[in-house]
């Protein structure tokens, strides 16, 4: 457990979906600022917001979000 | 990378809790004096100054801390990295409250030291630092 991190590859995905952070903010409920953090690793997001970020982008949570 | 600047619905939170910490600091140390130097005859004027300053030390934790507001706010400045952040803000200024406090006592060893000159400096501590560690926290997403 100790040194784990969660990889992530929101942006990309955001990307080719063709969506700003501020639109999958609106989309998800939450301010542009945390869909930046959990981008950069700053923020660890919940199940349910990594959920709804999976669900707005039209995928599935583990192709966004793993244990590295 | 950051996108394009927008408006960022936290900003005006955040500069009022930094200008509120920082009068709040520079008060403290009037309401310290006005407590000390009078030995228990407080006049009006050192009630007003100390009770002004433990008032703002209340606002500041309230918007540091909770998400307690007199009337309705953008729903995206309580959203779940706020919620985190205010967690971590709490423990930060509950910490330096600890280590005032933990000071004050050792300090009673040495001097004459009664809760009513400690406790406003103390609180002060408490909240400035839960206010200050929030704005920090929260320019992190910038």
């Amino acid at each position: 457990m100790k040194g784990e991190t969660l990889g992530n590859r929101l942006k990309d995905v955001r990307t080719e979906a063709g969506l700003t952070q501020a639109e999958l903010a609106d989309r998800v409920g939450v301010s542009r600022k945390t869909i930046n953090t959990v981008e950069n690793g700053v923020f660890v997001p919940s199940t349910l917001l990594a959920l709804k970020l999976a669900a707005a982008l039209g995928t599935k949570v583990e192709k966004l979000f793993w244990v590295e | 990378m950051v996108e394009a600047k927008q408006r960022d619905p936290s900003l005006r939170r955040r500069r009022t809790l930094t200008a509120s910490a920082a009068v709040l600091l520079m008060a403290a140390g009037g309401a310290a004096e006005a407590v000390a130097s009078h030995d228990g005859q407080w006049r009006l004027i050192d009630w007003v100054r100390v009770g002004a300053v433990l008032f703002l030390a209340l606002v500041i934790s309230l918007r540091a801390t909770t998400s307690f507001s007199l009337r309705a706010r953008d729903p995206a400045l309580d959203d779940e990295l706020a919620r985190a952040n205010r967690a971590s803000a709490a423990a930060f200024g509950f910490w330096a409250l600890f280590a005032c406090m933990a000071a004050a006592f050792v300090g009673s060893f040495f001097f004459e030291l009664r809760v009513v000159e400690i406790a406003p400096t103390a609180l002060v501590i408490g909240a400035a630092a839960a206010g200050l560690r929030f704005v920090l926290l929260e320019r992190q997403g910038e």
